[in-house]
């Protein structure tokens, strides 16, 4: 069976499916009307090459098609200029210079940064600059590629924000405004001076290296001494800066853990440098034995990159969540007393204030329904896959989606003291708990800085009994030769090489520790909605009634009727080829959709209301555990359709997999219908919680916690939030909430939820490189060791030796790559 | 071999010339985006598109 792919997305083209592009001359199927929309965006603006540039990535690297026309129409509102001004920068915030440089047209310059989903390689930051550079009144737009942010300055005159927007979710990324905070301003600064040090450290480190191999021959072959003097002088005159200044965190970190009775990696390596310069610079000016500056200066390179790959990693996590943090400021539509709307800031909003909601609009904040009857998806507050109806005097709860109708509101609360407020304190408290993981390479540097100190002590005073004026400089050569280099470069390098290689397969880390935390990992739980389940409605089943209709007819009736509905049980029917062409379509909110076919009156939904209050509706379910439709012709039962929420592809061979492996598996589903209950059956998971609340949900944590396991959660939705974020390590969906996104460790990026195999196995990896890292590095110690401590070491022996043990370090770390996308379904 | 004591110094002053160039490259945001840069060549402007989908009233574009 060979099932295709989207040509836009990589996603599988479901059956029946027929959307179609003609890019280059082919015909390109698709898997949904939002890609197709894309595809067709980029073709009618002329940037067909995308497809040629891009990089093949995972499958559903692209954002399948979230870009629903709602939401398109949706980002209009951002046209108003006082939403706005939280994010913009214009004129009057400028530097004098600037201001001076403009001329005419730069009163209404406006500047923003964009946080940008979808972006997955260079192509996509070119498709998003050709579609903003063709718009009018765009004067530049720069794409950061790596970042994902985009700076978009423009003239208000010519264009609005909202029109800008969605000239990016027409091409099919989504683009939100954010203000970059001081945090992220914090880290950029951080990330430049480290650039710097190192920059420092590399050049010095080659001229040094140059005047040593000068020094090392003259040592074999004999040197005149005004020239070991020159080169000695020259060393030390370029040592100096990098010591000072690239070599400070090192001093700085050393100190304050000293300070704190602390033994850090910091400690040996801050000492043996102090030691090497100073004793270095005495030698130079007392015409001692050695010097050491080449060795200071490479120590200080080779230290200063690994921990920069470190910090790398840490920051792009921690910007990361900036990011999701700062966008996202959800827009309430006011409703004046007039009747007109106007767009404020939801966490704005005040008790007793009307705002109106569209179909397919989050609402913003808790309330109460005034006037409309619509359904509202609560699914990722509480794990429920239908949408609940509301009408006038029901509750609505801010942060679910409206499905159907525009419904009108009176907020309740404000939103410090909303549901969602609630469950994010909740949340907050759960992050206060989270067990710390700990680092192997933590805990292995203070027993070896320890035994290190210890050494070089007694080796010191060893040599000092028998021949006092060689005792520093072997204690010296001890230092060096073990300062922990390889040691200290051995996690880092191969935390980061995982990272990235994960990233390839489609999964982000959000935590520097999250690597190390997934080792370990003995029990695992699953939401249901979303996570195991795809969390969208199919049409599995079609059982015709009535013999008077094909059962083709029939079904293409039921496309017919749906068509134009959002709510997720239409959605099954979305998509399916033929469609009868129904008219006067109307929606009962809860019960089903009617209209007219053919001049008769055709009714989908629950049997009472497809048959009318005519029949005795005595007409019993089908067996099996579906969703069940009745269509209906004239109020005759037809056919009944079966739909749903189908497990998501993959998930059997991941909770398989773990299982296999002893790892326990959970399901914690915040619904009630029994349908957890029949999915853990499927899926071989005995340990099934229903109808749990969020609070429900951290307690099961807590007690699995409790009783000394390690857990992982895997979840989508705002509920899952607090687990999320309590749990020993977390991992939340792509489609997931952003609130889930954030507190989780990791964001699944790929839709083939049998990467989290893949995830798993490159923690694996990882795991073991360090380990033969560690060893490696203790190895070369224990042999470079007893060596020096008889004063066997020369200078220039040392500091090969301690750069070639670093090489192979990182070389070793350069293995976890292919490790990853090897074992990736294995 | 008195002449490494020109060399040296020499060599030294371009030592400087190339730190102070590193750190203004810093400063000035040369090392923002690595992946971006290195492919934009091969996108630049070679749109051979056929038919008129592209607007013939395009400002002229300023690539940073």
């Amino acid at each position: 069976m060979s099932t295709e792919h989207c040509f836009h997305c990589g996603l599988p083209v479901p059956k029946g499916a027929s959307f179609n592009v003609i890019i280059q001359n082919q015909s390109r199927s698709m898997c949904c009307a939002g890609c197709q929309a894309v595809a067709q965006t980029i073709v009618d603006i002329g940037m067909e090459q995308f497809y040629d540039h891009r990089e093949p990535a995972a499958p559903g690297a692209l954002p399948a098609a979230e870009i629903v026309p709602e939401f398109v129409s949706e980002l209009e509102v951002w046209n108003q200029e006082q939403l706005q001004t939280p994010y913009v920068s214009s004129p009057e915030t400028k530097k004098p210079q600037a201001q001076a440089q403009a001329e005419i047209t730069d009163l209404t310059r406006r500047e923003i940064n964009l946080l940008i989903t979808g972006i997955t390689c260079a192509a996509c930051a070119w498709l998003i600059e050709q579609q903003l550079n063709k718009l009018t009144g765009i004067y530049s737009c720069k794409i950061n590629s790596s970042s994902h942010t985009a700076l978009v300055s423009w003239d208000a005159d010519q264009i609005g924000l909202g029109t800008i927007l969605q000239a990016i979710a027409k091409v099919g990324y989504k683009a939100e405004p954010y203000s970059t905070e001081k945090a992220e301003q914090q880290i950029k600064r951080d990330n430049k001076a480290a650039l710097i040090r190192i920059g420092l450290a590399g050049l010095g480190t080659m001229q040094v290296m140059m005047y040593a191999v000068g020094l090392y021959l003259g040592a074999f072959d004999g040197i005149e001494d005004q020239y070991k003097q020159f080169l000695r002088w020259v060393s030390a005159l370029v040592a100096t800066p990098v010591y000072f200044y690239s070599g400070w965190p090192f001093l700085r970190g050393a100190f304050n853990a000293l300070t704190k009775a602390h033994l850090t990696m910091d400690v040996p390596v801050a000492i043996a440098l102090t030691f090497a310069y100073f004793a270095s610079l005495w030698a130079t000016a007392n015409d001692g034995p050695e010097v050491y500056f080449d060795s200071v200066c490479m120590f200080i390179f080779f230290l200063s990159l690994g921990r920069y790959l470190e910090m790398r990693a840490r920051h792009r996590a921690q910007q990361f969540s900036i990011r999701l943090n700062q966008a996202n400021q959800q827009v309430a539509r006011l409703l004046m007393a007039d009747g007109t709307t106007s767009a404020i800031p939801a966490n704005q909003l005040r008790p007793g204030q009307r705002l109106l909601v569209k179909a397919g609009e989050t609402i913003p904040s808790d309330g109460e329904v005034e006037s409309g009857t619509s359904s509202v998806n609560e699914a990722m507050l509480t794990g429920e896959a239908l949408p609940i109806v509301k009408q006038p005097g029901s509750e609505v709860v801010g942060g679910t989606l409206n499905v159907e109708h525009p419904l009108t509101i009176q907020v309740s609360r404000a939103p410090a003291e909303s549901t969602l407020s609630a469950i994010k304190q909740l949340l907050n408290r759960a992050s206060l708990h989270k067990p710390p993981t700990f680092l192997v390479a933590d805990k292995l540097a203070r027993y070896f800085v320890g035994a290190v100190l210890l050494v070089a002590a007694s080796v010191y005073f060893f040599w000092w009994q028998r021949s006092p004026d060689d005792a520093f400089w072997i204690m010296l050569s001890v230092l060096v030769v073990t300062c922990p280099c390889a040691l200290s470069l051995a996690t880092p390098t191969a935390i980061t090489a995982t990272t990235s290689a994960l990233f390839s397969i489609g999964f982000l880390s959000t935590r520097a520790h999250t690597v190390e935390a997934l080792r370990g990992v003995d029990q695992v739980v699953f939401d249901k909605t979303g996570t195991l389940t795809k969390g969208d409605y199919q049409l599995s089943k079609v059982l015709a009634i009535a013999s008077t209709y094909s059962p083709e007819c029939l079904q293409s009736i039921a496309v017919g009727i749906e068509s134009s509905s959002e709510h997720p049980i239409a959605k099954a029917f979305h998509g399916l080829s033929q469609s009868a062409s129904v008219t006067d379509i109307e929606v009962s909110p809860g019960q089903g959709i009617g209209g007219n076919w053919q001049g008769k009156a055709v009714r989908l939904g629950t049997p009472e209301f497809a048959l009318g209050s005519a029949s005795s509706s005595t007409l019993a379910y089908p067996d099996g555990d579906l969703q069940w439709l009745l269509l209906s012709i004239e109020q005759q039962p037809c056919a009944w359709f079966g739909v749903e929420d189908q497990l998501r592809e993959g998930s059997h061979t991941v909770v398989q997999w773990l299982l296999q492996r002893g790892i326990q598996c959970h399901i914690l589903s915040g619904d009630n219908s029994g349908r957890a209950a029949s999915l853990g059956q499927q899926l071989g998971i005995s340990q099934v919680r229903q109808g749990v609340s969020p609070e429900g949900k951290l307690e099961y944590l807590k007690s699995l916690q409790s009783s000394g396991a390690k857990v992982l959660m895997v979840g989508d939705g705002i509920n899952d939030g607090p687990v999320l974020a309590g749990a020993d390590v977390s991992i939340a969906m792509a489609s997931a909430a952003d609130l889930a996104k954030v507190n989780a460790d990791g964001v699944l990026l790929s839709p083939d939820f049998q990467s989290l195999i893949g995830v798993f196995n490159g923690a694996q990896a990882c795991f073991r490189v360090i380990r033969q890292n560690l060893s490696w590095a203790l190895l070369y110690n224990l042999v470079a060791l007893p060596l020096a401590a008889c004063g066997l070491i020369a200078p220039w022996a040392s500091a090969l030796g301690m750069s070639a043990s670093s090489l192979l370090v990182v070389l070793n770390a350069l293995r976890i790559q292919p490790m990853v996308e090897q074992n990736r379904w294995k | 071999m008195e002449i490494i004591f020109l060399l040296i110094p020499l060599a030294l002053l371009m030592l400087g010339v190339a730190v102070a160039a590193f750190i203004w490259a810093v400063k000035s945001d040369q090392f923002e985006d690595l992946e971006r840069e290195a492919q934009r060549i091969l996108f630049d402007e070679d749109q051979p598109q056929a038919g008129p989908a592209t607007p013939p009233n395009k400002k002229p574009q300023s690539h940073e």
